[in-house]
């Protein structure tokens, strides 16, 4: 088995030897540090060394030429390795410098502490060796050769990040702008049908009436995509979370259900809820909730031929631990190779069929990240031809308070 | 869909004496719309496009309520809210917008104004409120 340092049978110090290898003696003992530039010249390595006799004059030489390596003597006159190490390596601008302190055997302790303080690694002047001194050189070279990679690549990763995180407020920003800037003029091109449709701006027939409510909810429609939209683009940057506030659930799907049951009838289908009642209150977004329901059962209605029917249940888990809301349909179906796909983002029915393009693909992908968020499942069952039943769950305990940012609140419809 | 004024059984005060309401959007449309509903709801009503002219609108026509589009030219309107409510406390400020700035609503609430109305919104929502305000 390799050990952390072994890369072969030849180091990079070895393989990049088109320079010499330059190092830095640091020894007040002048006779020490001939012999370990002697030693140096016997590793079999193309080495230039220097020597000087104090801490100072070493941080001063380390200011001027680029090394490789730095052998510097743990009891110098001026002061200790351990001080002397970082001083070194910050004189050199190279937080990466391997500097390798040498020391008596007495010293280890000591020579610890400045291992603590930066030093790459320590040699024992009594074992120094050629080619002690070679392996120790090499894998400290090879370290922070390593360790210079990996800041290199740390410091483009905290780019990338950086700049991702740029760009995904400038997506945020652009969402918000083609959010608000639609939703402008739909206010007003709502309103004035409304106004019509109310009879304010002067009397309608039934057909213009019937025609400026089919106008009312196009705009309705659209609103919702733009909402879906922006949403979607919201939690991908993890910026949805949760109003949780205890509430009837029974009470909320009658709600939504008969909200939708103009829809229904205007597709010629018939939409039934099977609603266990008397069911104790549940801590959810109200808001989010709704927005799940209307997609789900918006989604059956549409997929449903008229005639066809929609039915929504609300029962308990058997383990008590849930509830569980399906929205099941006559529908069309999905085919089984799709199946696993229609919660993802962007997913649309199968290319071809015009009556059933319409939608922007993020609405499952929405109901599914909805239900994430409560801590419930989201599944989905179909058989081509029979129908698709689409259910969720929705854990009884309550959702974490603390997911819910009150900052990230949306202001609600009075 | 929208309900009418009648349905909404407005105050024997909306009725005796016109409120005055200080409908402020630099949406002309949105204004033109609100001014139509709000009239139809015997609502005594005075439009502005930007914060200026609508705080010399306030001056002359003293209203009892405003509804305040958030993104105007000039100062916004919140910094509008703060001068309408400065001018008469008892204001009743509703603030309408088609932004998403999940702050907004905290920021409304710091000038003690619930409503914040997304647009775009059912205007019976709006009337329902408008209502409240005054019962």
């Amino acid at each position: 088995m390799l050990s952390l340092w072994d890369f072969g049978s030849q180091s990079r110090l070895v393989r990049s030897a088109q320079r010499p290898v330059r190092i830095l003696v640091v020894d007040d003992d002048q006779a020490d540090a001939l012999l370990c530039k002697a030693l140096l010249e016997r590793t079999g390595l193309a080495i230039e060394v220097d020597m000087h006799l104090s801490g100072i004059d070493g941080i001063a030489a380390a200011e001027l030429t680029p090394y490789d390596s730095v052998l510097l003597d743990f009891h110098l006159p001026d002061g200790t390795a351990a001080g002397f190490t970082d001083r070194i390596k910050v004189a050199a601008g190279d937080p990466c410098l391997p500097v390798i302190v040498m020391s008596g055997r007495s010293d280890e302790d000591t020579v610890l502490d400045a291992i603590h303080h930066g030093a790459a690694d320590y040699l024992p002047k009594d074992r120094m060796t050629p080619a002690a001194l070679r392996r120790t050189l090499e894998n400290a070279i090879e370290k922070s050769t390593l360790e210079r990679e990996v800041t290199v690549h740390r410091t483009g990763l905290i780019a990338a990040n950086e700049e991702l995180r740029r760009q995904n407020r400038e997506i945020q920003s652009f969402y918000h702008t083609v959010s608000h800037e639609l939703k402008t003029p739909l206010t007003a091109i709502r309103e004035f049908n409304a106004l019509l449709y109310d009879g304010i701006l002067g009397p309608v027939n039934a057909d213009q009436r019937e025609a400026l409510q089919t106008s009312v909810q196009c705009c309705d429609q659209l609103t919702r995509m733009v909402n879906d939209l922006f949403d979607a683009a919201r939690i991908e940057t993890g910026k949805v979370s949760l109003d949780v506030r205890e509430l009837d659930i029974t009470e909320l799907l009658r709600q939504e259900v008969e909200i939708m049951q103009s829809t229904a009838r205007n597709a010629n289908v018939e939409l039934v809820a099977k609603l266990e009642g008397s069911l104790p209150a549940l801590r959810v977004d109200q808001n989010r909730i709704a927005q799940l329901i209307f997609n789900l059962v918006g989604n059956a209605i549409k997929f449903t031929p008229a005639g066809g029917r929609v039915e929504v249940r609300l029962e308990r888990c058997p383990e008590l631990s849930c509830y569980r809301v399906s929205v099941s349909d006559s529908g069309c179906g999905i085919p089984k190779e799709q199946l696993h796909r229609v919660f993802d983002r962007l997913y649309q029915v199968a290319e071809g069929d015009e009556t059933l393009s319409a939608g922007l693909g993020v609405g499952l992908y929405l109901c599914r990240q909805i239900v994430v968020l409560h801590g419930g499942e989201i599944f989905a069952d179909s058989e081509l031809g029979a129908g698709s039943t689409f259910s969720f769950t929705l854990p009884t305990a309550t959702v974490a308070v603390s997911a819910v940012s009150a900052q990230d609140q949306v202001a609600r419809l009075l | 869909m929208s309900v009418t004024a009648e349905q909404l059984n407005l105050s024997p005060a909306v009725a005796a004496a016109p409120l005055s309401l200080l409908i402020v959007d630099d949406h002309g449309p949105i204004r033109r719309a609100l001014t139509a509903r709000c009239e139809h709801a015997g609502y005594r009503v005075t439009t502005a496009s930007d914060s200026g002219t609508a705080l010399a609108a306030a001056l002359h026509a003293a209203p009892q309520a405003a509804v305040l589009d958030i993104n105007l030219p000039g100062l916004n309107g919140f910094e509008l809210a703060e001068r309408l409510l400065a001018l008469n406390p008892q204001c009743q400020i509703t603030f309408v917008t088609a932004s998403q700035d999940p702050q907004f609503k905290e920021r409304a609430e710091a000038l003690g104004v619930r409503a914040v109305l997304r647009k775009p919104f059912d205007s019976a929502a709006l009337l329902e409120h408008l209502s409240t305000c005054f019962r």
